[in-house]
């Protein structure tokens, strides 16, 4: 069993279990977390899982887990795992099953007071528009054929269709577009799936906030994203919901036979399960993640519609532009390249709870923020403190990832034994934060306490020079699924 | 029967689930019914609905990764929840029949998918017993 006298302190914020702690590690693994945090993290099994990380093969330099990590299936949640292409693996658990969920900001050019009268009647009319799509709620059924599209043109479709501005794509990922998407390899299931889940929210830890900048810690890099002290904006939280869950369910059940009995690779759990990056296989299921990724852009882009409709009819004629901040994946695979033992190397990137965060000049960055770097979007848990960071050159050593978010650090069924959803609602109205959310467990399940410190997390991530605070974003409603 | 149906384990993040069943009929039923239980459905009428099911699978583990995960696709198709199975067929690996639920107006915890990871079917002391973790 992993003990904490198994980890080298590399620094003040980043430990390594050597390479030598098990013998089929290829690679030692490496946790960003200061002493305390770590502590926190050795009470689940995200470590073990992580060493699990370091056995695929093809794996760079080393297997991370970010501060937020936490014990989740195959890899932590909160695990980076670059793979080299040539030679390498591709691993869809290493993404996870909600492909692309991920983060979109809109900054509104309204002040807190200015909205503040409104408060309530916004969140309302958020939640009205914003169907969960457990269910009840959802407003466009596609049929194949428009499913096929936006998996092919992700974001971009809608746009298209009117449901956006090109201003939206441009301060999107990959525009909200990834080229090597084929609708083709998508199954059918997954596309039934799909078909009325354009513009849901979903469960579980997924969200929409209106929130204020609190905080700005660099006021320069602040003005070039177009932030400023006591501004509105909207933080949306979500992924490829049932379709991507369906595409990751697929690839992996298609994947287990082949990697066992065709490729003979052996993975210490089989929701590692993998097979080369560049077999036919391989290629196939980087189709159609990447396809689901769209889908995710899409769902975001959708969302971003309804609660732009909303705000023009709360606010009317005093009604201002929400336009995007940036939209970044936090559960995806990318090609990458990278400098190792001196030599560029193509990597799949995969990201599994972590967030990509480009630094200053990299040419994947839309012209705005090539200066300055990548607009990284962390959410708090709820109720808590949100936060706008900006990618470094320092990154690098994680290719260019950072946390996800807060990390859960107790299970629901503990939150709900600890807290009632009514309370929690009085506690965060205490606050001066609303919140709307049509479930009370669901309420509990989330509850701040539930959840790391997300200051001290952003901190360690800021500290290790990964990515570095630009402003604070603190909540003011909050708009949950269910 | 079995004493206990199902319980839910502990788990940091996801959903934990160990069946249990005399028989693998029953185990895979329980697994089954305490998946869709803990979405806490909030359902349209108690007018029961019926789907056929079908599964062919390597080995035990993938038989029920398999039939779970079909399970989950028709619920999310269809907006209903499932409670049982009628077994038409049942070998460790195939499955044939008919699962039966109801339609539902809402979920409060949406499950995104079944997972392999520490899936485990076995039998000790003439009992069945299966553990699962679903991702929600």
């Amino acid at each position: 069993m992993l003990i904490k006298q198994n980890l080298k302190k590399i620094n003040d914020y980043l430990w390594e279990i050597p390479r030598t702690y098990r013998s089929d590690m290829r690679v030692p693994a490496r946790v960003y977390a200061n002493e305390k945090m770590l502590d926190q993290i050795f009470r689940d099994k995200s470590l073990e899982q992580l060493v699990n990380v370091t056995t695929l093969p093809g794996i760079q330099k080393y297997a991370l887990a970010m501060p937020d990590c936490h014990e989740g299936y195959a890899s932590p949640i909160g695990g980076v795992a670059a793979i080299k292409i040539s030679g390498g693996i591709i691993s869809p658990g290493m993404q996870g099953y909600d492909i692309n969920c991920g983060m979109k900001l809109l900054k509104s050019g309204l002040f807190e007071k200015e909205t503040k009268p409104y408060l309530e009647k916004l969140a309302s009319e958020i939640q009205e528009q914003v169907p969960s799509g457990l269910g009840r709620g959802r407003r466009v059924k596609l049929d194949i054929a428009g499913i096929n599209e936006i998996l092919q043109k992700g974001a971009e479709k809608l746009v298209e269709q009117g449901y956006g501005v090109k201003d939206d794509l441009d301060n999107c990922e990959a525009g909200g577009r990834l080229d090597w998407a084929d609708a083709s390899v998508v199954s059918t299931y997954a596309k039934n799936r799909g078909r009325d889940q354009v513009g849901t929210l979903g469960s579980g830890n997924h969200f929409l906030e209106i929130q204020k900048v609190e905080e700005i810690f660099n006021s320069g890099v602040a003005e070039a994203f177009g932030l400023f002290k006591d501004q509105i904006v909207v933080m949306i939280h979500c992924g490829s919901r049932g379709l991507g869950h369906q595409v990751c369910t697929d690839n992996l059940r298609e994947f287990i036979p082949l990697m066992e009995n065709k490729y003979k690779i052996v993975v210490p759990d089989r929701e590692f399960a993998c097979v080369p990056f560049n077999s036919p296989e391989g290629k196939r299921a980087l189709a159609a993640s990447a396809a689901a990724a769209n889908y995710a852009w899409a769902n975001r882009q959708m969302i971003a519609y309804f609660v732009r409709k909303a705000w023009k009819s709360v606010l009317g004629s005093r009604d201002s532009d929400l336009r995007v901040l940036y939209d970044v994946a936090h559960n995806i695979i990318k090609k990458e390249k990278y400098i190792v033992d001196g030599r560029e190397i193509e990597v799949a990137v995969h990201r599994k709870g972590a967030t990509r965060a480009f630094p200053p000049g990299h040419s994947e960055l839309p012209a705005v923020y090539r200066k300055v770097g990548q607009p990284v979007l962390i959410p708090g848990s709820m109720g808590t403190a949100s936060y706008v960071l900006v990618g470094t050159e320092k990154g690098e050593e994680s290719f260019y990832s950072v946390n996800h978010g807060a990390g859960r650090a107790m299970s629901r069924h503990a939150a709900i034994r600890a807290v009632r959803g009514e309370e929690v609602v009085r506690q965060l109205k205490e606050k001066g934060i609303l919140v709307k959310c049509r479930s009370r467990q669901g309420i509990a399940e989330e509850a701040p306490l539930a959840y790391k410190d997300i200051n001290q997390v952003v901190d360690i991530v800021d500290r290790a020079g990964l990515a570095k605070k630009v402003v604070r974003l603190t909540p003011l409603a909050v708009i949950k699924g269910e | 029967m079995a004493k206990r149906n199902y319980e839910v384990l502990e788990h940091p993040a996801d959903l934990k689930i160990r069946a249990y069943g005399h028989d693998l009929k029953e185990v895979f039923s329980n697994m089954l019914r305490g998946m869709f239980e803990t979405c806490r459905p909030e359902l349209v009428d108690q007018k029961p609905v019926i789907r056929n099911i079908q599964i062919k699978a390597g080995d035990l583990e993938s038989l029920l990764m398999d039939f779970l995960s079909r399970a989950l696709y028709l619920s999310d198709i269809n907006n209903e929840i499932y409670q049982s199975v009628d077994f038409e067929a049942m070998t460790g690996r195939e499955l044939r029949g008919k699962i039966k639920g109801w339609k539902f107006k809402k979920l409060q915890t949406e499950i995104k998918a079944v997972t392999w990871y520490d899936i485990k079917i076995e039998k000790k002391d003439n009992l069945w017993m299966a553990t699962v973790l679903f991702d929600i």
